[in-house]
């Protein structure tokens, strides 16, 4: 168990994450399940960093409304 | 009238179409044979839902019949195949691979399936898929209620997912062609897994209405059979506009293998395609190549940068949780076979509405630089899957996936991408080639794949015990 001070932002991130989803569906969610959430949680956490990272400009449009073979809004 | 094992295990369907109307078998005759294979080896493979046997002997009689009178519906004609039971099928359970949905019964067939009843295919079965077609994060290849699907090449290993009865059936030999469907690698993933040849259509090329949705801006159908030849040709039956589908784009679509080249071919090879990889496949995937020299040229390309895996788990994530919220709401994931699938959905306050736009922002920018990087060549190249099946009883690794991210590169761009048997690893268990084309150019791509398949014949060899 680490202490708090070697908990890194991503451990503290993830800890937040956890704590809302126990108080959302915490009768659902029991002890033995901890570690897949923790895992699930982490792993998207960590996955939105990596996007984080990637640079974008402000008109850099979403694929909402997505179209094969150019990528662009209709 | 006696159709042998043999015959019905090997025949490509232009095959079975000459034996038909040449009198030669009947649709009757084939459908009992599939009928018989899917409640044995169908069964022991877990790769069968439901049989729909009453619906296949009313479709291949009514098929007999109008050969008979001079009614040809085209090359599907009598051919038996299954559907992954993600596809509605009136008054027949469509289970979605999943516990919780185990009764529902819906009152109209998807788009595909009235295609393929119009084009005279006859529906035998529905088949065995990972439940809710994987996007709960599973993380074994148990994850479905009718049992773990498993490889005709070895029982004990997975068929891969999630149209694990879809590519099980096929490269078991029990229908020529079966239905699955395709968000991330499910349709590529049992084709390799299987021996069989899979593909997935263009995003848009296959309407989806009546199918489950996963994720509405990456699901798409399409076939696996035994030849790319075949399935060409089932893709001609089911692509198409569809005003039930608003994503199904308007082109018409026709399979034309005759106006393409079978040689002169322009391949691409991602730097970095075999670092990772296993052994086995490695070897299959060099033999290709040289196999791929001789049908053109192969030049090394580099596979632009951009965190595909992290933005397809965003897209997926965040459209699952909202197609699915009412079941995860209700605690209704609770009763889902795997036990990741019962907690990863409540993970969903973390897959933020900022992050699944950034994602879909990083998409746009993926596939401008994935189509431009495929002017100039056919297809890109690279093996379908970096491992060979793993145990049915051992959770997947997750954390050594191996090979370069093409498969989520290709779904994220819309792009489409045909796997076909290139050899055997370790075990013998098969081994596959994917090739990778530009949005709308499934033709160029079945045809380099049935060059492949001139020139090689690993797409014939039979599993243990069949035929």
């Amino acid at each position: 168990m680490s202490t708090d001070a070697e908990r890194t932002p991503l451990d503290r991130e993830v800890d937040a994450y956890v704590a809302l989803i126990r108080q959302r569906y915490g009768e659902r969610i029991s002890d033995d399940d901890l570690p897949r959430l923790e895992r699930a949680v982490r792993r998207l956490r960590t996955t939105a960093a990596e996007m984080a990272a990637f640079e974008l400009a402000n008109g850099d449009e979403p694929a909402t409304a997505f179209t094969a073979g150019t990528g662009e809004l209709p | 009238m006696t159709l042998d094992a043999h015959t019905y295990a090997t025949a490509p369907m232009r095959k079975l179409g000459r034996m038909l109307r040449a009198g030669e078998t009947t649709s009757a005759e084939l459908t009992e044979h599939a009928l018989q294979l899917l409640e044995t080896r169908g069964r022991a493979l877990n790769a069968v839902v439901t049989v729909t046997r009453d619906r296949a002997l009313r479709e291949a009689v009514r098929a007999d019949a109008e050969l008979a009178a001079g009614h040809d519906r085209g090359p599907l004609h009598g051919i038996p195949y299954g559907a992954k039971d993600l596809l509605a099928t009136a008054n027949i359970p469509t289970t979605w691979g999943a516990a919780p949905y185990r009764d529902q019964v819906f009152d109209f067939d998807a788009t595909v399936i009235r295609k393929l009843e119009a084009a005279g295919a006859v529906l035998v079965a529905k088949l065995a898929m990972v439940e809710l077609a994987g996007g709960m994060g599973y993380d074994a290849p148990d994850a479905s209620f009718t049992g773990p699907g498993r490889t005709p090449w070895d029982t004990n290993r997975w068929s891969g997912g999630s149209s694990s009865g879809s590519g099980a059936a096929v490269g078991g030999r029990i229908v020529p062609f079966a239905i699955g469907s395709e968000t991330s690698g499910s349709i590529m993933s049992p084709a390799a897994n299987c021996g069989t040849t899979g593909l997935r259509p263009t995003y848009g090329r296959v309407s989806r209405h009546g199918a489950m949705a996963l994720c509405w801006s990456l699901d798409k159908l399409g076939p696996l059979a035994r030849t790319a030849d075949d399935c060409g040709l089932v893709l001609g039956a089911i692509a198409g506009p569809d005003v039930a589908d608003p994503t199904a784009v308007a082109r018409r679509y026709r399979y034309a293998p005759d106006s393409e080249r079978t040689e002169g071919f322009r391949f691409a090879l991602p730097k970095g395609a075999t670092d990772g990889i296993e052994d086995g496949v490695r070897e299959a995937f060099e033999a290709s190549l040289a196999v791929l020299r001789g049908m053109g040229t192969v030049e090394e390309v580099a596979l632009p940068e951009f965190p595909y895996g992290a933005v397809i788990q965003h897209v997926i994530f965040g459209e699952a949780s909202s197609a699915f919220d009412s079941l995860i709401a209700s605690g209704g994931i609770a009763d889902l076979t795997n036990p990741q699938d019962r907690v990863t959905p409540y993970a969903l306050p973390a897959c933020t509405a900022v992050d699944y736009l950034r994602a879909m922002r990083i998409r746009s920018k993926i596939a401008a630089a994935l189509e431009g990087q495929m002017q100039g060549y056919d297809a890109m190249v690279a093996p379908t899957a970096a491992r060979l099946a793993p145990p049915i009883d051992q959770p997947f690794n997750r954390d050594r996936p191996g090979g370069l991210p093409l498969i989520p590169a290709g779904n994220l761009a819309g792009q489409p991408a045909v796997s076909v048997p290139n050899g055997f690893g370790e075990d013998g268990l098969p081994t596959g080639l994917m090739l990778i084309g530009a949005a709308f150019t499934e033709n160029r791509l079945l045809a380099a794949a049935s060059a492949f398949q001139e020139r090689t014949a690993w797409h014939l060899q039979l599993p243990p015990g069949v035929g």
